[in-house]
Order: structure tokens, then C-alpha cells, then sequence
């Protein structure tokens, strides 16, 4: 794990969530390790704050939760995006853009 | 959808609480298990593996409390927990409890009582279709039958004017006559009020037109004397002697015009237009209302109004041009404040009174929760310690005063429906539609909006207390051990001189009210109240003038033969049955020997028989009473009153001189009699009148009121007079007898209803206020044992330690009696209306209710006060 690791920026859990559920429904670690995976291993969601955003989510209407049995026969919770949360999504992609362009922007004039 | 979704996860998590933690504990076992294979699979031993996987979860129990905060409901749950919590401190001091409830519920019970009364009164709307346009034409009384045609045939912007003349008579069925309450109605106005028929049908133009004699029953009357029996309609029955039909029933539920038609109608029949009463100006009788057309303001249609009486002042002048020159206006007024108007001013000063008394209730309540706030500190910081917010801590006390709050608006919802009930067996008779009062849904909203407001400020004052303070101070303060900071005392004094200042606005207010009440049953009504008894009668339109007088006549001769009767009299209207000016007859009166005044004040005339002044035991100080001679002949004689002496002659010794009595006379004055009240108010000036005999004056009216010297019980009296009445007309029904005791009485119902009312309020605070007096001086004083221990174990005398507290509460008794007659006085000018004989600023009551509450304060103080000098140093100091 000698990798740089990166330190989530505040709220944008909530995106990759989202996003990592556009593709699939997934249950929680394989939410974790796809995160992971997809950012190369630079962005680790630290678990403690996995599971209170995932019910977050949750009591925001943005996700929907079922029972579903994993390739090991074990009952896990899945998560699935619901329609709401398509267009929180957006939204909030869309913000997140127009902030990291700014961003971006600043540092980049020297 | 999505609501539906969050709601019903809402739900689970409030009430499934137990399967949502399993599951997310399952969740959470599942993710560190693959998290360890995954770390294995990179190489770490099991054991490794799993620490690992541990120690990057950062503690499962961390994770937990937090999902718990973020997953929703936590503020139910909490709540849920904070009213579990509170009813566990109520358990443990229900004396606390209650107490704040039976405070609250008074308050809160009493205000709902009053505020039940001003909605069901004032608020309502009256109980006819589209109530708002409904008019009152307010024409001082009564306005004649000529003048309701010409309104109603020029009136262009009002529809439906209708006309409404009372009487009473006997209705006579099957059975004996039945004494009835009739109202004398043109054809539209059950329509206009939206009356329908149960059977038969209502009034129409054709039964106006034809003089058909018609009558549509009251459907309370007609299921109490005809026991519901649909046949009726149709019946033939006889009206003070007359053949009438019955056209109808009305529905149930139609309430009549109480302003126009008297709180009850049994028989409903139309006014006569053919009659002599509709044919003259010279007859007042008829109440009038109508409609506003739609769209028209009436602003509009009163001008309208004025117009027209403007050009009818050109044909008659006398009628619609005032003494003073002005022309007599007639205002139209919304029919709901012509009825509650007299009564509105009143009823707002009983909400107002009735809110005082709440506050100082929730005075009282405040205060409690302040002592228990200040005795539950050491746990309140504890909780702050341990990692409570102060936000946290507020709602949880704020959640203890709702729950308290709620009960107390409970037990008041139950104490005003006992209320209402109270208050309309006990209440004045003349209060406009009390029979619709009732605790309604706004009366209940009334109620817990006032059980939430009297939570959140009583609530306040422990949470300003908890939170103004910080931690650190606080777990150093011991209660008993420090002398409490000034401040803490501050908001207590300022309750406690709230209270005393709200007592004494109540008290004064009382006083003068009960002072007022006896100033006026200090009045001499001018006759003997006490063993007479008044029968009412209506000798019908089949008497005729003649037939009516001669009736008269053997009436009195044939009454004075029941056992236990002594002197008979009748006249039109005996004392004390009407309010000022409301009836029957006025005209103009001058001297004989000088000139018609052509305008002026008229003064009501009074046909009264032989012995009349005799058997009301009024006096007759210069001149004598009528005599059988003065009732053959021509009758132009009368006895006239010191009012009018006065004003005609300049002097009362006018026996002898002679009046004219409308375009009547000369008429000879042949008595002054000595001034009694004949109107029913004890409180005006004795009104001008004139008594002329009954059988040349009166007799062409069947008004007539019998006046009886007995001592006998109405009942036993009963039978034997309608017994007498029967052999001479055996369908002349008896109206209810009444002592003129009991009438005089009723004259003052409403005072002694008000005095009684406030009274209460009154002594209900004053108890509140000497138990809030009591109950904050013996609290401070706890607060403040060890001070006092140490005070005499360093040689203070008990006297100078009973000084210190009774310094104290003398100077907040001080100020609130200050502040409260300051107040009491702003306000007193309210009182205007209902205060009668003493000022509204009378020095002795202020001064006596000052000086009682005062002695209040300090009595209450000295218990207190005694039992802080009697601290034994050594015990205070030792009870560390």
C-alpha cells in the first residue's frame, strides 16, 4: 500500500456513491472496493464513513435497499439507485464539476 | 414515491428499531469478513488480516451511533426517549406534577370556559343561509307598520324586508288553552331565515292577501303539546279565541331571530294588515330585518335608506324628524351585531379577566418548574458533562413541560365542557344565544394552542436557567451550599411581582363590580316587592273594547275571592317587566293651560285600574289614588309621577291641575304618586309617566298584567287562580306566575352574574397569589439555609434573621401592588359599562384590596420567615 492516498473531500462521498451505483446494484464492501478500483487505489473510502452515507442516502430517498444472496450463498444487503437518486446525481455531478473546473482554474493561474 | 419510500423507512426505524440494527450489524459483519479475505488474499496472516480489517473500520461501535444519527428518525427517537424520561421524573415527584397540571388545567379550563362563551356568542355565525348579508333595521325599539311598507316597497338595494310584531296568548286544542309565545310575522320572513316546513307548508303573499288565519308551529312546541303527532296540520284550533288553521311545522333546528323574536317562538302566525295597528304611525310593535342584495355594500343601501326617510320626513314630520330638529335616522346593522352587541364589550372583559387569571396560573407553573429547575442543576450539569448539548438539555426539559403541558390542556378541555354546562344553568338569562354555546373544534384548538404556548413559557424559564450557565460554575454551586446569584432570584421576583400585580387588576375588579351590585340592590324600587305576585294575561281580539273593560272588571272582583288573596290591580305592563322604554305607549303631555309643544319628549302612558297604587303599596304623597268613580264617565283623570310634575309644573304638589295627554284632555291630575321604578332597572332615573284608568284608556289592547297582594306559594295560588279565570273565560290560558321579589331579582341577574363570575376569577388568583408568595419565600429560604445558619452562629437574633425575610417579600409585595393598581386603574376605564353607583377608581376598594393583599404577603411570608430564624446553626452546617 505504498500508494499516495487522497482524503475524500466533504460531500463527495455521497457522488461516488451514486455513481458507483449507476452501474450496478452493488451491497456495501463491493460498493468500497469499486470505489477503490476505480480510482486506482488513490481513493479509500474509510468504512466508519461508508455506512452512515449509505443510510443517509438512505433516509434521503436516493438509494433503495433488498435482500439479495451473494456468490458465497450469503444474505447481503443491496443497494440500488432509485430514480431521485439518477437526478441527485446529476445534479450534484453537475456542481461538483463547475466547482473542480473553478478550482482547477485558480491553481492553475500562476 | 419517494416520500412514500422515506416514510415507510421513517417508520421502521421508529418501530422496528431492533431489526434495523440487527441488519445493519449483519451488514457490517459481512464487510469486515470479505474485508480479511481480502487482506489475506494480499498475503497477511488470518489474525492480521482481521486486526487489520478491525482497525480500518475505526471500532464498529463508532460506526454504528453513527449510522444511527444519519439514518433518520433519530429526532423521534429522542423524543420518544425525552417523554419516557419525563414520566419517569414525574413518578418520582408526582407532587410536582401534579400541581403543574392542576394549575394549568384551571387556567387553561377556565379561559376555555369563557373563550367557548365569546365563540359560540360572538364568534359564530348566526344560523341562517348566507348570515353575513342579513340586516337589522335599528329603529330605537320598534318601528310602525306604514313606515315597514315604505321601506319595503322603495328599498331598491335591499330584498325580503320582513316585519316581526310578539305577543302572548292561548292557543287552544283538544285539550285546555295553552299559554303561548307568538310571533306576528309578514308573509317572507321564515324564507328569508331559511325556515322550511317538516309537514305542511309556511306563510305566502296569498295568505297575506286573503287574511287567511294561519298559524305554522314551533317544532319544540308542537312535539312537546301535540306529543309529534304528524295530524296536526290542517287541526283547527282556536288563537286567544280565535278559529286559526295550522299551516305547518317547522323543521327542527331553526333557531329564531333572537334580536327581533325573543329567544322563543311556540306559534308563528302573520301580522294583521288590515288591522288598526298597521293602519297608523301612532303603533310602534314591529321589529324589522332584510337582505342586502348581492354586490351591494351597506354603506350603499343606507343611504339609500336615509334618502328615503328624508322625503317621508316631508309627509311626517313628528315621525322622522327628532325634537332637537335632526332628522331620525334609521341605521340598518348587520343582524349578528344588533344581537351580541349589547354583550360583546362584556364578554371580551371576562376573556380579558379570565387571561389573567392563566397568568398567573402559569406564573405559578413558571415558578415551580424555576425550583425544580434549580434543585435538579447537579443532574442537568451532569448530563452537560457526560456530553449532553445544551440544545439537547433544552429539548429535554422543553419536552417535560409539553408532557406536563398536555395533561394540563387535557384536564382543561374536561373542566370547560363542565364549564359551559355551569355556565349556561348558572349564566344571565338575557345573554344573546347561549344556547348555542358549546365546546366546538375551535374551542378545542383554543385550548391546546393555549396548553402549548403555557408548555413553551413555562418551559422557558428553566431552560434560560440551564443554559445560561456554564458547566464548570454550575457542579461548583451545591444547592443549600452557595447562596444562589442574584440572578436566579430575579426572574422568581419578577414572577411573583407579576402575579401580585395580576391579582390585584383581578381583586379591584371584582370589588368594584360587588360594590356596584350592592349600590343597586340599595336602591328603593319605590313599591312593596314582597308578597306580590304578577299574572300575565292576554285578553284577546274577540273581547271587544267594551266586553274587555267589563272583563276586567269581574276579573278583579272574581280574584280577590281566592283564598289567600288580598288587594287586585292590573294595568298594561306592571314594574320591573320591561327594560326602559321598550313598551307600550308614549305620547306627548303638556299643561292644560298652554300651547301643543308640536315636537318633544314623550312619556309613556300606563291604563292601570283601581287600587293599583294600593296593591303595589306605592305612596301617594300629594293627591289621592283612583277611585270606582273615577272609572265611569268620561275618565279623564290621571296620577302622574314627580318626574313629570316636575318638568310640567316646576313642582311636585300639582293635584288638581290639569294635562293634556296627546290630543287628549284636559285630563285633572288627582294624585302624585311617590316615584317608583316601574321600568326593570334598578340603576336609571325614575322615568317620566302618567297612570290614567285602564277601562276608558287601556281597554282596546289585550295586553294586561294582574298584580295580586298573597303571600300564598305560587303553587297552592295557582289552581285556585285559574279556576277563577276559567268560570270567565275558559280559554284564556294563565301565564306563568312570578313574584315581583323574584322579578325585581332578575333585574339585577346579570350584575350579580358578573360579580359572582368575577368574584371567582378573583379569589381563585388571590389563592394562587398567597400560595406563589408562600411557596417562593419558603424556597429561597432553603436556597438560602447555611447563609442563615451562619448569620446566627455569628450572633444574628432570629428577629433579625425573620427581618431579612420579611424585608424581602414586604419589598416585592411593595411593587406588585404598585405595579398592579397602576395597571388595574389603566385598565378601570374598561369597567365603565358595568360599574354602577361607585367610581371606577373608588379609593376604599383599591385601597382595601391593597391593604388584604398586603397582610397576604406578609402572613404568608412569616411561616417561612418563622422557620428560617428557628435554623439551628449546627445542624445547617453539619448537613454537609
Amino acid at each position: 500500500m505504498g500508494k499516495k492516498k487522497a482524503d475524500l473531500l466533504q460531500g463527495t462521498l455521497d457522488l461516488l456513491i451514486l455513481k458507483t451505483l449507476t452501474l450496478e446494484p452493488m451491497h456495501g464492501w463491493g460498493i468500497s472496493r469499486r470505489i477503490r478500483q476505480l480510482s486506482d487505489g488513490v481513493l479509500e473510502v474509510g468504512q466508519g464513513s461508508l455506512y452512515p452515507a449509505l443510510y443517509r442516502l438512505k433516509d434521503r430517498g436516493f438509494v433503495k435497499t433488498k435482500w439479495a444472496i451473494s456468490d458465497e450463498d450469503r444474505r447481503v444487503k443491496v443497494y440500488h439507485l432509485t430514480r431521485s437518486g439518477r437526478q441527485a446525481l446529476k445534479a450534484e455531478a453537475d456542481g461538483f464539476r463547475l466547482f473542480v473546473g473553478a478550482v482547477v482554474q485558480i491553481l492553475e493561474t500562476s | 414515491m419517494n416520500w412514500i419510500r422515506r416514510l415507510v423507512w421513517r417508520f421502521e426505524v421508529l418501530f422496528s428499531k431492533k431489526r434495523v440494527d440487527q441488519e445493519l450489524d449483519e451488514e457490517l459483519r459481512y464487510h469486515l469478513e470479505r474485508e480479511a479475505q481480502a487482506n489475506v488474499a494480499r498475503g497477511m496472516s488470518p489474525e492480521a488480516a482481521r486486526r487489520a480489517a478491525l482497525l480500518d473500520f475505526g471500532g464498529v461501535e463508532k460506526t454504528k451511533e453513527e449510522v444511527r444519527d444519519t439514518r433518520g428518525g433519530r429526532g423521534l427517537d429522542d423524543l420518544a426517549q425525552d417523554v419516557r424520561y419525563a414520566f419517569r421524573g414525574f413518578k418520582r415527584r408526582p407532587g410536582f406534577a401534579l400541581m403543574a397540571v392542576g394549575l394549568m388545567g384551571l387556567g387553561i379550563g377556565a379561559s376555555s370556559t369563557i373563550y367557548s362563551v365569546v365563540d359560540g356568542v360572538l364568534l359564530e355565525a348566526l344560523p341562517y343561509p348566507d348570515p353575513e348579508s342579513l340586516i337589522y333595521v335599528d329603529s330605537e325599539g320598534s318601528n310602525t307598520y306604514p313606515d315597514f311598507l315604505a321601506w319595503q316597497e322603495n328599498l331598491s338595494t335591499v330584498q325580503d324586508l320582513s316585519a316581526r310584531a310578539g305577543a302572548d296568548g292561548s292557543l287552544t286544542g283538544q285539550e285546555g288553552p295553552v299559554r303561548v309565545r307568538i310571533s306576528l310575522v309578514t308573509p317572507r320572513f321564515l324564507a328569508l331565515l331559511g325556515g322550511r316546513p317538516l309537514f305542511g307548508r309556511l306563510f305566502d303573499e296569498e295568505d297575506q292577501r286573503e287574511n287567511n288565519p294561519v298559524v305554522v308551529l314551533d317544532y319544540g312546541f308542537w312535539v312537546r303539546n301535540w306529543g309529534a303527532d304528524q295530524e296536526v296540520v290542517g287541526e283547527q284550533l282556536r288563537l286567544d279565541g280565535e278559529p286559526v288553521v295550522v299551516a305547518g311545522v317547522l323543521a327542527p333546528g331553526f333557531t329564531p331571530p333572537e334580536h327581533v323574536t325573543g329567544p322563543e317562538v311556540d306559534v308563528w302566525t302573520l301580522f294583521d294588515a288590515q288591522g288598526w295597528s298597521a293602519g297608523t304611525r301612532e303603533s310602534k310593535t314591529l321589529r324589522t330585518l332584510g337582505r342586502l342584495k348581492p354586490g351591494v355594500s351597506l354603506g350603499v343601501a343606507q343611504a339609500e335608506m336615509d334618502a328615503l326617510n328624508a322625503s317621508l320626513a316631508e309627509d311626517f314630520p313628528d315621525h322622522f324628524i327628532r325634537e332637537d330638529g335632526s332628522p331620525k335616522t334609521f341605521p340598518l346593522v348587520p343582524l349578528r351585531d344588533a344581537t351580541v352587541k349589547s354583550v360583546s364589550s362584556t364578554l371580551m372583559m371576562l376573556l380579558g379577566a379570565v387571561g389573567l387569571l392563566l397568568l398567573i396560573a402559569c406564573a405559578n407553573v413558571a415558578n415551580l418548574f424555576l425550583a425544580r429547575g434549580t434543585s435538579r442543576a447537579d443532574e442537568l450539569s451532569l448530563r452537560g458533562a457526560l456530553g449532553a448539548s445544551q440544545g439537547r438539555i433544552a429539548r429535554q426539559l422543553l419536552t417535560e413541560s409539553t408532557v406536563l403541558a398536555t395533561a394540563g390542556g387535557l384536564l382543561g378541555v374536561a373542566m370547560a365542557v363542565l364549564g359551559v354546562e355551569v355556565f349556561k344553568r348558572f349564566g344571565p338569562g338575557d345573554l344573546p344565544r347561549l344556547a348555542e354555546v358549546a365546546v366546538n373544534p375551535r374551542v378545542l384548538a383554543f385550548s391546546l394552542i393555549l396548553a402549548a404556548v403555557t408548555g413553551i413559557l413555562c418551559g422557558a424559564f428553566p431552560i434560560a436557567q440551564a443554559v445560561r450557565k456554564d458547566l464548570s460554575s454550575k457542579l461548583r454551586e451545591v444547592p443549600g451550599r452557595t447562596t444562589p446569584g442574584r440572578k436566579g432570584n430575579r426572574v422568581r421576583d419578577s414572577l411573583l411581582v407579576t402575579e401580585l400585580a395580576l391579582t390585584v387588576v383581578l381583586l379591584t375588579g371584582a370589588g368594584l363590580l360587588f360594590r356596584s351590585l350592592l349600590e343597586r340592590m340599595e336602591v328603593d324600587p319605590g313599591f312593596h316587592t314582597a308578597e306580590r305576585v304578577v299574572l300575565p294575561l292576554e285578553v284577546g281580539d274577540t273581547y271587544s273594547v267594551e266586553a274587555r273593560a267589563q272583563f276586567v272588571t269581574d276579573l278583579r272582583a272574581r280574584l280577590e275571592n281566592v283564598p289567600g288573596v288580598g288587594r287586585v290591580a292590573a294595568s298594561w305592563v306592571t314594574p320591573f317587566m320591561f327594560p326602559p322604554g321598550t313598551c307600550c305607549w308614549a305620547s306627548r303631555i303638556w299643561p292644560a293651560d298652554s300651547e301643543d309643544p308640536g315636537t318633544g319628549k314623550n312619556t309613556f302612558i300606563h291604563p292601570v285600574t283601581e287600587d293599583y297604587f294600593a296593591t303595589l303599596g306605592v305612596e301617594i304623597p300629594f293627591g289621592r289614588e283612583f277611585a270606582a268613580e273615577d272609572f265611569q264617565g268620561d275618565g279623564m283623570v290621571a296620577v302622574i309621577n314627580p318626574p313629570l310634575a316636575r318638568r310640567l309644573f316646576g313642582t311636585e304638589n300639582v293635584a288638581g291641575r290639569q294635562i293634556m295627554v296627546g290630543g287628549n284632555g284636559p285630563v285633572t291630575v288627582i294624585g302624585v304618586e311617590a316615584g317608583h321604578h316601574h321600568w326593570a332597572s334598578l340603576e336609571s332615573e325614575v322615568d317620566e309617566g302618567v297612570y290614567v284608568p285602564y277601562q276608558t284608556w287601556g281597554s282596546w289592547f289585550g295586553l294586561l298584567h294582574v298584580v295580586l297582594e298573597s303571600g300564598v306559594p305560587l303553587q297552592t295560588l295557582g289552581p285556585g287562580l285559574r279556576a277563577g279565570i276559567a268560570e270567565l273565560d275558559p280559554e284564556m290560558a294563565m301565564g306563568e306566575l312570578v313574584t315581583m321579589d323574584d322579578f325585581v331579582s332578575r333585574s339585577l341577574a346579570t350584575p350579580r352574574f358578573l360579580a359572582i363570575l368575577f368574584g371567582s376569577f378573583a379569589a381563585v388568583a388571590f389563592l394562587l397569589a398567597a400560595g406563589g408568595v408562600y411557596a417562593s419565600i419558603l424556597y429561597s429560604v432553603g436556597q438560602r439555609r447555611r447563609e442563615m445558619g451562619i448569620r446566627l452562629a455569628l450572633g444574628s437574633r432570629p428577629n433579625q434573621v425573620t427581618r431579612l425575610v420579611l424585608g424581602r417579600a414586604g419589598a416585592l409585595g411593595v411593587v406588585g401592588l404598585g405595579v398592579g393598581v397602576a395597571v388595574a386603574l389603566a385598565l378601570s376605564r374598561l369597567l365603565s359599562g358595568l360599574v354602577w353607583g361607585v367610581s371606577v377608581t373608588d379609593a376604599g376598594t383599591y385601597g382595601g384590596v391593597c391593604v388584604v393583599l398586603a397582610i397576604t404577603t406578609l402572613t404568608a411570608s412569616w411561616v417561612p420567615a418563622f422557620r428560617a430564624s428557628r435554623t439551628d446553626p449546627v445542624e445547617t452546617l453539619k448537613a454537609e
